[in-house]
């Protein structure tokens, strides 16, 4: 049985949806992913030692959202770390795979982050398998079927990549979930004022803190 | 014309081609007023994606023990920012990255389409010139993703203005600080 690592880059620290498709791809896998928070694994003494131990899996798996464009200072932290323990490091690498999840509906805003990662791999001399952009993320928590069949299908599918003999070098995929795009956005904006209404602060969700 | 520089620890030393220093020098004799931040990502607390810059305390981060707010006010208030980032697997280094993050209350949390995808609404009337600068040895593609990453950032934040310049070298560092000339000297004498 493969030993798989993962990487979650998300800096929430609980119930995250890229801890979410972490336990999904768990399933699919059909074994224990051992997991490590990246906003946590930059601050630990010991981050060097458990590093040089995630370099030893046979495939490691980042899992993060979009931040502005691109990957949380956090997770981009971590992997300057892990490049240069690479560099040290005589045995062969794990193969990487990737998942980037955002908030916008269109999946194809991940492809940039999803780039850098491949650049990251490049860099480290690893194997690539591919990299999967998930649009509408935050839909992910509330609907397990239905619009997001496409989604667990993608996952399944990387499970299976994951899972498989021999891997190869894929190009990027993206999915995002079947439902109208103007429903995501009224759906998205009408919940953004009912957290505001919660807070008490409707009336100055567009304040202006900092104009002259 | 108000320019904030900021930049990573990198790009004030030799490293880095002393680029922050002479950025400041350049933009400073052409007649701008410029303040540098040198950013640093130990210092600055990850964004935890709480949202509550949007749903509580709108327009301002809730976390409040580091420097980002401040760097926000600084920010928003100045007509050009001008990024120094040593280029990392094609995009920003930790140090901006980490005030990056930070600094999404400077757009409301609304949808819209926005040249046909969807994006956040503008909180302010008008976001600073963006001017993203990256330096450092990089392969030709993490070039054509910094440059593709300027782009993006311009599509999300909607700056007035932006360009994109990448230095591999000292030498280039020279034709960078004169683009920089270029951009702000017609600005000054407008």
């Amino acid at each position: 049985m493969k030993r798989v690592v993962a990487i979650n880059g998300s800096p929430k620290s609980a119930e995250s949806t890229s801890g979410m498709l972490i336990k999904i791809l768990e399933e699919y896998i059909g074994t224990i992913v051992d997991t490590f928070q990246a906003v946590e694994l930059i601050r630990r003494e010991d981050a060097h030692k458990v590093i040089a131990d995630i370099l030893k899996a046979d495939d490691l798996l980042i899992v993060f959202p979009l931040y502005v464009d691109s990957l949380p200072a956090s997770l981009l932290k971590l992997l300057t770390q892990i490049e240069q323990a690479a560099k040290a490091c005589g045995s062969s690498l794990p193969t990487v795979y990737t998942i980037c999840n955002c908030g916008f509906y269109e999946a194809e805003h991940n492809s940039l982050a999803l780039k850098m990662t491949r650049t990251f791999v490049k860099r480290i001399g690893a194997g690539y398998g591919y990299g999967l952009g998930i649009g509408c993320g935050g839909v992910l928590a509330q609907m397990k079927k239905g619009p997001v069949d496409n989604v667990y299908a993608a996952l399944r599918d990387m499970g299976d990549a994951i899972t498989a003999e021999n891997s190869k070098e894929c190009e990027d995929v993206f999915v995002t979930p079947k439902m109208p795009r103007f429903l995501y956005k009224i759906g998205g904006n009408i919940g953004w004022r009912q957290m505001t209404r919660k807070n008490g602060v409707l009336k100055q969700i567009k304040a202006k803190p900092h104009s002259l | 014309m108000k320019i904030l520089i900021l930049c990573d620890r990198e790009s004030g030393t030799e490293s880095g081609f002393n680029l922050s220093l002479h950025a400041e020098e350049t933009l400073k004799q052409v007649g701008c007023e410029v303040q540098t931040i040198v950013l640093n990502s130990d210092e600055i607390k990850p964004c935890i994606g709480c949202f509550g810059c949007w749903v509580k305390t709108p327009g301002l981060c809730v976390i409040t023990n580091d420097c980002a707010n401040d760097i926000s006010h600084i920010f928003m208030r100045s007509d050009a920012v001008v990024l120094l980032t040593h280029i990392t697997y094609g995009g920003f280094a930790p140090d901006l990255k980490a005030f990056l993050d930070r600094s999404i209350p400077n757009i409301l949390p609304y949808f819209e389409i926005y040249r046909g995808k969807m994006h956040h609404q503008m909180r302010y009337d008008k976001f600073p010139w963006w001017i993203a600068v990256g330096y450092g040895e990089s392969s030709e593609s993490e070039l054509e993703i910094f440059r593709e990453l300027s782009e993006r950032n311009a599509l999300n934040l909607r700056p007035q203005k932006h360009f994109c310049l990448t230095a591999k070298s000292a030498g280039e560092c020279q034709d960078v600080l004169q683009a920089l000339k270029r951009i702000f000297t017609e600005e000054v004498s407008a």
